[in-house]
């Protein structure tokens, strides 16, 4: 039948190429980017091997057995909730922000380098300090109100106007808000865009402690209750923290829930660490890829670690054979991810000389 | 000083080195131009903006706003220089003055047209004061001002390619699409084929997304004159459209001439070129302004420097044109054309021209393009305003060229191409599901997009089949919303515009990627020491890796070329139709096609210099087909004459894909065939001609359903050359495996004959002659009363 024929074509396609390629060892000196989707050889075949013995260690292991958790209702439909807790490295740079953010005059609009300098020869050290000034105290109040009501979206837009996005200014601003309001947040899925996600991540900092909840899509038709799951927990914070979210995590789910109909993600203050990683740490470390970051920086080494690429592999093997074992390790990395984001984070405090 | 063509003609014909290479003259009386009116007046900045450059609606272009603005969709296919550009621009223009929130997607085959497009809407826009913010957004527009201009455009102008991948992100497109009130879509004929196809597939997509969004957006359609355009407009979006093909333009009276070289020997005729050299440097002497089409831009500059050679004091005044050529450079032609400077411009394709360069005195067309809508593009460069016009069209050795020196009437009557496209090849279909369950989840309902129409009702038992094999696959997937894609690569990638959804190999050049072709046609076209043809440039091809489907080429100045013989094998596989006609069996159906590439000809304009072996293995297909039966009488009967029966069917096989392209706006190459007397599946003797695209593309339909017509042709095409036994205008192909033989002419005709039962009484009716004396249908004497 010509269907079949032309499916089985179409099948091939589609696998001939991989979205990732596989490297030799020399290849890694070039420092591969973040997204450039690689993995070294030998790496893949340890990962290979790694899936086997999941794969024989999950035989007949239920999903609730192997990965304990509460299945989470609503009018779209349902998915799984994973949560667990470990302590905090997360803290947030409060001492000295609002008087950094303060000192910068030039986040009003018209005034340059020269301007800030004569402004404060003549005694205007700061935003408030402007709002006596007949030709800025506009200016200065408008940007006191948006701090005053902690409208840290805004703020960070104005500030994007005159500097870098990777600005240490930029993520002083973390400092306005609290611990709590912080929601860490990393996703998996099945490809680059145009594909489901099938497992989101969510950490909030609360005291000494960091809560993960991982909203995990059991089966590709439970994606639109988990990403809905997702985004009302996300309502109740403040502040986001992603590594690469800017460019990935936040314009995958945006694609995802516009898919499926369910409206957008409410814009929320964004801290992609990626780009502060590379502020600090470029050229003192192989590349700025998350793993290569938590070996160098924060001294960490992944067990049993499938790397983000492979990740559709495996979830498409579970999909296949239904053996949770290779879920297992995507729910690991996963929340092994959210949870180097928090420490990271404070290293990057750190780094850029903060008192935390 | 006006141009007179009659003048001119009559000082070639007197000329001493005038052979009769005048084969037919069509005078196409001057028209007045027929002006229409609106039923209701046009908002007054538009008024005021044809008032101001006095221009009056034509009854063409009356009728399509008339129609647009009734929420009808419209197919208008006057020719060219009709000013169709006004029948979509009003209509568009007056919506977005009625709702500044209107927004409207124009989309073209080509870049060039697109940027000269936009030009012309800037322009209305600047003079109308209507505010259109009019954009091209495409490859080419910077990432930065791509979010401004979904966001604030009403007018964004694109191309397929672009808006393929586009569409899975039309969330970022949501108030474009949500307003859109119209989408135009300009030469449309060029949307057939594979290609075509694909596009087809494309706009079902886009119009899904738009209901999303929704919106219903009319859609008008610009195309050159073609013989099925209700078929291609329905084919084309699933819509249904109103069809506007009278045209009320005014045009000046122009003179096509049919030129042939002389015939030089028995079936032998002179070379084209000099021909065409001759006649560019008479024209430029005789002050004509002269546009000059080749088929190839090697040739376009060649034939610039032979004419300069003829007439060396006016070399500076002609020159050849290139696509490739610096804007700077481009704009110099064109300001030396419109003073006058020059006299002489070669070219190929008219497209390629653009706007700007406008119309000429005269045009020569060497060598048929391939269709008879180019034919009538180029000519239609000819001509200034009311002005008399004055287009020679000089003829190859090939079949059609030579048919239609023999046969103008078959040119000039009514249109008989048509354009293919086919919504029933899985091969391409299943591709665009894929993108398609990428973009939105794929419901039950979609089916009124995705399924084909068979004899008036929809088969959507078509669709849920395709919806479930992909599931089997692990393509999509199903969940309570719809399908969900879920394959492993981003689908927008895996699927190509321009070729099936097949083994891809790609052209590379210095590492870059020139173009992306099926495995099929990558045998053929792209094998170690090819010449492989990209966008009139010419490379040569170094390597072909099949594991990975990489063909590597070097730039290389030739101006010899390569064509690849082959051999094919072929199989039925399901029989969809089927009928009789005078004891032959003709059939349309599923085969799978074997097929050889042995060796491959070094050849220099017609001549082969030399054949080298190729190592390549054998393609396997499965694809539509045309065939027919012989009955063991019309055997007999050959036989009977002492003639050579497998050198008849084996003719007849070459003639009648030679005649194909007249019917279906294909080429040869498209199209491949197998004779043989004795086929393992029908026991017979048996004609098969197949399209050389994997599921089939059309054509193999078309010409079932045209088979008297393409017959009735095929005859009229051998019976007519004068050859004694068959040369390349009749019989011969460029591609036979076989080296041509054997190839049987006077077999051929009795076979023709006898399947449409033309008997042998007829005889005398025959205009061919054994000792090969040419008779034109029209002779010269008619030529004569006509000047």
């Amino acid at each position: 039948m010509r269907f079949d024929r032309a499916v089985k074509g179409l099948r091939k396609l589609l696998g001939q190429k991989r979205e990732y390629e596989i490297l030799d060892e020399a290849a890694e000196q070039q420092g591969a980017g973040y997204l450039s989707g690689w993995v070294l050889s030998s790496c893949y075949s340890r990962v290979m091997r790694l899936k086997d013995r999941l794969l024989r260690e999950y035989e007949g292991v239920s999903l609730e057995e192997a990965i304990p958790g509460e299945v989470v209702s609503s009018e779209v439909g349902e998915c799984y909730l994973i949560s667990s807790e470990c302590g905090s490295e997360f803290c947030v740079p409060s001492k000295g922000a609002r008087e950094a953010i303060l000192s910068n005059l030039k986040f009003l609009y018209g005034i340059g380098e020269k301007t800030e300098a004569e402004l404060k020869k003549r005694g205007y050290r700061t935003i408030v300090d402007l709002t006596r000034h007949p030709k800025w105290r506009k200016a200065a109040r408008e940007f006191l109100r948006l701090l005053d009501m902690n409208d840290c979206k805004r703020l960070q837009e104005v500030m994007w106007r005159w500097i870098p996005k990777s600005h240490p200014l930029s993520f002083r601003l973390a400092g306005l808000k609290r611990d709590e309001e912080f929601a860490i947040i990393d996703i998996e899925t099945m490809g680059l865009f145009h594909r489901p996600i099938i497992l989101l991540g969510v950490a909030r900092p609360h005291g000494e402690r960091l809560r993960v909840n991982q909203y995990l899509v059991r089966d590709v038709s439970e994606e639109n209750a988990a990403l809905k799951a997702f985004t009302e927990e996300l309502e109740g914070c403040g502040a986001i923290v992603s590594f690469n979210g800017s460019s990935f995590d936040v314009p995958f789910v945006e694609q995802r829930l516009n898919y499926y109909g369910l409206g957008t993600l409410t814009d929320k203050v964004h801290f992609d660490l990626l780009h502060f990683v590379r502020r600090v740490w470029r050229g003192r470390i192989p590349n700025c890829s998350l793993p290569t970051v938590e070996e160098s920086v924060l001294g960490l080494r992944r067990r049993d670690e499938v790397p983000g690429v492979l990740v559709p592999e495996f979830y498409r093997e579970y999909l296949e054979t239904g053996n949770v074992g290779p879920l297992v390790a995507i729910i690991n990395h996963n929340r092994q991810d959210v949870t180097s984001l928090a420490h990271l984070f404070s290293k990057l405090s750190e780094a850029l000389g903060y008192d935390l | 000083m006006t141009f007179k063509p009659t003048d001119f003609l009559r000082e070639i014909q007197r000329s001493p080195d005038y052979n009769g290479q005048i084969a037919h003259v069509e005078v196409i009386p001057a028209k007045k131009a027929s002006y229409g009116e609106l039923e209701k007046p046009l908002p007054k900045p538009l008024q005021e903006y044809l008032e101001r450059w006095g221009i009056r609606l034509y009854s063409h272009q009356a009728r399509a706003i008339n129609e647009a603005r009734r929420g009808r969709n419209v197919i208008i296919t006057t020719p060219t220089a009709s000013g169709k550009t006004l029948c979509f621009n009003l209509p568009v223009l007056e919506r977005i003055y009625n709702d500044p929130d209107a927004t409207a997607l124009y989309l073209y085959p080509l870049k060039a047209l697109t940027n000269d497009q936009l030009k012309v809407l800037r322009q209305m826009e600047q003079e109308t004061g209507i505010n259109l913010n009019a954009n091209v957004y495409d490859g080419d527009t910077p990432s930065s001002l791509r979010p401004r201009i979904r966001r604030e455009s009403n007018i964004i102008l694109s191309n397929p390619y672009g808006i393929h991948l586009y569409l899975p992100w039309h969330f970022k497109w949501k108030r474009f699409f949500s307003n859109l009130a119209f989408i135009v879509l300009d030469e449309v004929h060029t949307y057939r084929g594979v290609f075509g196809s694909n596009v087809a597939m494309l706009m079902r997509r886009l119009l899904r997304i738009c209901e999303h969004y929704g919106s219903d957006p009319q859609i008008i359609l610009s195309s050159a004159t073609i013989a099925n355009p209700e078929e291609l407009s329905s084919k084309l979006t699933g819509k249904e459209f109103v069809v506007i093909s009278e045209d009320g333009a005014a045009r000046g009276r122009r003179y096509f001439v049919f030129w042939n070289p002389p015939l030089i020997g028995r079936g032998v005729r002179g070379s084209p070129h000099q021909e065409t050299k001759n006649l560019l440097a008479k024209h430029v002497a005789n002050g004509i302004q002269t546009l000059c089409f080749t088929i190839s831009r090697k040739m376009a500059e060649l034939v610039a420097r032979w004419t300069r050679e003829v007439t060396p004091e006016l070399s500076d005044r002609i020159t050849a044109y290139r696509a490739g050529y610096l804007p700077s450079e481009r704009r110099e032609i064109e300001r030396r054309l419109r003073e006058k400077q020059l006299l002489g411009v070669a070219s190929t394709s008219a497209l390629e021209l653009g706007i700007d360069i406008g119309s000429l005195d005269a045009v020569i067309i060497s060598g048929y393009p391939g269709t008879i809508i180019s034919t009538w593009q180029q000519a239609g460069r000819a001509g200034r305003g009311t002005e008399d016009a004055l287009v020679t069209l000089v003829a190859f050795e090939n079949p059609l060229d030579q048919y239609f020196m023999k046969h103008p009437d078959k040119f000039f009557g009514k249109p008989h191409e048509h354009a293919i496209i086919d919504l029933e090849n899985p091969y391409i279909t299943l591709g665009h599901l894929m993108c398609a369950a990428a973009e939105l989840p794929l419901k039950d309902s979609d089916a009124k997009y995705f399924s084909p129409t068979k004899n008036g009702e929809r088969d959507s038992e078509t669709f849920q089949q395709a919806l479930k094999k992909l599931e089997k696959n692990g393509i999509i997937r199903k969940t309570p919303r719809g399908y969900i894609y879920t394959g492993p690569r981003r689908p927008v990638e895996t699927v190509s515009l321009n070729s099936i959804s097949d083994e891809q190999v790609k052209i590379v050049c210095e590492g870059e990627i020139l173009e992306v072709i099926d495995r099929n046609r990558a045998f053929s076209e792209a094998h170690r020491g090819a010449i492989f043809l990209h966008q009139g440039e010419t490379y040569f091809v170094e390597e072909l890796d099949q594991d990975n489907g990489i063909a590597r080429v070097r730039k290389e100045d030739v101006d010899y070329y390569t064509e690849a013989a082959e051999t094919a094998d072929i199989e039925i596989l399901k029989e969809y139709e089927g009928k009789r006609l005078n004891g032959f069996e003709v059939r349309v159906g599923e085969v799978m096609v074997t097929k050889w590439y042995t060796k491959y000809f070094v050849k220099k304009y017609d001549e082969v210099l030399d054949m080298e072996p190729l190592d390549l293995p054998p393609i396997e297909f499965d694809t539509t087909a045309l065939w027919f039966t012989i009955p063991d009488s019309t055997v007999k009967r050959v036989k009977e004459e002492n003639l050579d029966f497998e050198g008849g069917i084996h003719a007849v096989e070459h003639a009648m894909i030679a005649m194909t392209p007249y019917f279906a706006m294909c080429d040869r190459w498209d199209i491949g065939g197998v004779s043989t007397s004795d086929h393992p599946d029908t026991g017979k003797p048996t004609i098969f001609i197949y399209d050389g695209y994997r599921g089939g593309i059309g054509i193999s339909e078309k010409s079932y359903q045209l088979f008297q017509e393409l017959a009735g042709n095929t005859l009229e095409l051998i019976e007519s050359c004068e050859c004694e036994d068959g040369c390349p205008s009749c019989i011969y192909s460029p591609k036979c495996g076989n080296n041509n033989e054997p190839l049987d002419k006077r077999a051929a005709i009795i076979i023709l004959r006898t399947l449409l039962k033309k008997h042998s009484e007829k005889k005398e009716k025959q205009t061919l002659t054994k000792t090969g004396k040419k008779q034109h249908p029209i002779g010269r004497d008619k030529c004569h009363t006509l000047l």
